[in-house]
């Protein structure tokens, strides 16, 4: 623990987030495993061997194998690199997307910021895993398009967040200041306003990454997401299906483990940037208002 | 309060528009139209008057925007075409499936808000004990658990190892689906539903109603020299209970889209797995159906949710609705 002085930098509060650290942990473990990959693993992720379906965990098969003899270990660590890379691209890209769909429209503001808002509404009040399935089963399957379709579909909680804020900062006096002083509308808007908005998209945007890997799994378990022979932690799940009424708990067990344990690391290292970047809630325990918004838009999952 | 409600319904209308355009553009912006949809590889081998009568029939030689107009206007008499696979009516066929979701959903919500109100509040009261720290984790943990997955561990667990509930569907085959066979087969669905959604839920109602006991008016509750029970329960928990609601409303369409995947896994014939084998069909008229009714579905909640905030809180009655929402995040 630091010393709670007036004077925290940024990372000596996140690194006063215990279960911050822990998370920052297993993802770093989990992306250097993803990475070198082929280093761990001893067995093909793809090729089937039939002369060992559905084997219990033993020496060999440290995880057992699935129901076409593949090793549940390799294409748990080959996964890690779908479901890591799909939750970072889908999230830098809604972010994006949230960001300047949020900034036009508050910075248009009157009617055109009426129409932009009913838009997000409209999108919004349609169940995100409703719109996904319908865009994935309809398009192009694959990796691309899965990170393509759950941006689309997962930027309109950022857009109204951005929006919300940006209305807010722009009130603030030294927004005022800047255009008295005579900063250009780009200054404003660029070097002012939205700088002053990001630490709560930040946070937004790291629980999105959790959200996301969860729709990929959905939608691969569902068999509208990666093609079935890729290794990914949907596919595994639902392969997994077929075998549990056999009682072959090891292949539904392992790969849900892995997402579980994931998106849990993910929504630590979340709460810690929070604290973090609110350095009230890091001295006080919280700021209720904050928790308020937070808990708001903690609320976009897909489970 | 009439004026509120009026006034919500008006702000409804855009929103459901919006709905009613993504359902439509949404389907028709897929690659390969309807009558390919239809007829798959088919299609190729007939003869191009042939093709050009059954693109005809199906109305997709007219301008997007009248194709668009004419389901609208059919959508707005109840009207939403006939389904590709087995030439059913549309409407009739999500009607059949409907009660079946909203048996679901309503249990599931209601086990979940009482569960997260009580372990959310009991949190809240006690804060920084150990009951705190463990709902807080559990909140997380299951915040982070896929509910597709739980489904299947749950399926495992007590209908494969254990043999106590049914695994799939809502009544036995072959059974005469008396009460008791529909509740046991209710079971699992709902639990799986209700655990899926509660983390986010218990670390809302929690912080909602520390932030009502940090008041003033707390104080000069206390100060009054009132017990820590009239407290609790005539000022705070009613409080504490409106930005719930509120976010209840909010994230109501998250609530739906969730019981749709609960139901994919349970083979439980609802809307969502309707939805769902609609789209791996490439079935459009229902999959539009099914999509626009979502969607009608999530106005109404919002709707509901905010009508039921309203009268528990006169403050927003004056307000518009979007300083409610901005005050929220």
């Amino acid at each position: 623990m630091v010393e709670r002085a007036a004077m925290t930098t940024f990372w000596q509060r996140f690194f006063c987030h215990r279960l911050g650290n822990v998370g920052l942990v297993f993802l770093t473990i989990c992306i250097l495993a993803a990475v070198c990959a082929p280093l761990l693993t001893a067995f093909s992720a793809v090729d089937t061997n039939l002369a060992a379906v559905r084997q219990a965990p033993t020496y060999e098969h440290w995880l057992g194998t699935d129901e076409l003899g593949r090793d549940i270990w390799s294409r748990l660590v080959y996964g890690a690199r779908v479901s890591l890379l799909v939750g970072v691209a889908s999230v830098v890209l809604s972010t994006t997307i949230g960001l300047g769909f949020g900034v036009v429209s508050g910075y248009l503001g009157g009617l055109a910021d009426n129409i932009l808002m009913r838009i997000v509404d409209g999108l919004l009040s349609l169940p995100s895993l409703v719109l996904v399935i319908a865009l994935q089963a309809l398009g192009n399957q694959g990796l691309i398009s899965v990170v393509l379709v759950i941006a689309c579909t997962t930027w309109m909680q950022t857009a109204r967040l951005v929006r919300t804020e940006f209305l807010s900062v722009k009130q603030r006096p030294f927004v005022k200041a800047a255009a008295v002083a005579g900063a250009s509308d780009w200054a404003l808007v660029f070097r002012h306003t939205l700088p002053n908005c990001l630490a709560s998209v930040v946070v937004l945007a790291t629980l999105n990454v959790g959200h996301a890997i969860i729709t990929e799994a959905a939608l691969s378990f569902l068999g509208m997401g990666i093609p079935p022979h890729q290794p990914s932690w949907g596919n595994m799940l639902m392969g997994g299906q077929r075998s549990i009424l056999a009682g072959a708990w090891w292949i539904t067990m392992f790969p849900g483990l892995m997402i579980v344990a994931t998106v849990l690391a993910v929504n630590f290292v979340g709460d810690a940037i929070r604290d973090a970047l609110d350095p009230l809630r890091f001295y006080h325990g919280s700021t209720p208002k904050k928790t308020t918004k937070a808990a708001v838009t903690a609320g976009n999952e897909v489970n | 309060m009439l004026g509120f409600i009026v006034r919500r319904l008006l702000v409804s209308i855009p929103v459901l528009f919006v709905v009613s355009l993504c359902a439509f553009f949404l389907i028709h912006s897929a690659h390969g139209d309807p009558a390919m949809a239809m007829y798959g590889s088919q299609l190729e081998k007939m003869r191009a008057e042939d093709q050009a009568r059954i693109r005809t029939n199906l109305g997709l030689d007219q301008p997007i925007i009248i194709q668009y107009g004419k389901w609208l206007g059919g959508a707005l008499r109840g009207e939403l075409g006939r389904s590709y696979m087995d030439g059913r009516d549309v409407g009739e066929v999500i009607m059949s499936r409907l009660p079946n979701t909203l048996i679901l959903n309503t249990a599931a919500m209601g086990l979940m808000l009482g569960l997260a109100t009580v372990i959310g509040m009991t949190a809240a009261v006690r804060q920084y004990s150990w009951f705190d720290y463990i709902s807080t984790f559990l909140a997380f943990l299951f915040y982070s658990i896929p509910s597709f997955w739980l489904a299947l561990i749950s399926i495992l667990v007590f209908s494969v190892s254990l043999g106590w509930l049914p695994s799939a569907g809502i009544s036995s085959i072959g059974g005469e689906g008396g009460l008791m066979d529909r509740l046991e087969h209710l079971v699992l669905p709902v639990f799986v539903l209700a655990v899926s959604h509660i983390g986010s839920y218990i670390r809302f109602v929690r912080s909602s109603l520390l932030e009502v006991l940090s008041q003033d008016y707390m104080l000069l509750a206390r100060a009054k020299g009132l017990t820590s029970r009239q407290i609790y329960f005539t000022h705070a928990f009613r409080n504490a209970l409106i930005p719930v609601v509120t976010y209840v409303g909010m994230s109501f369409a998250s609530l739906i889209g969730g019981g749709y995947l609960i139901e994919a896994v349970f083979a439980y014939p609802g809307l969502g797995q309707l939805t769902i084998y609609s789209a791996a069909t490439r079935d459009y008229p229902l999959l539009m159906g099914a999509v626009l009714l979502t969607g009608v579905f999530v106005v109404i909640g919002n709707l509901l949710a905010d009508i039921l905030c309203a009268w528990l809180d006169p403050r927003l009655k004056l307000e518009g609705s979007e300083r409610r929402i901005a005050a929220h995040g």
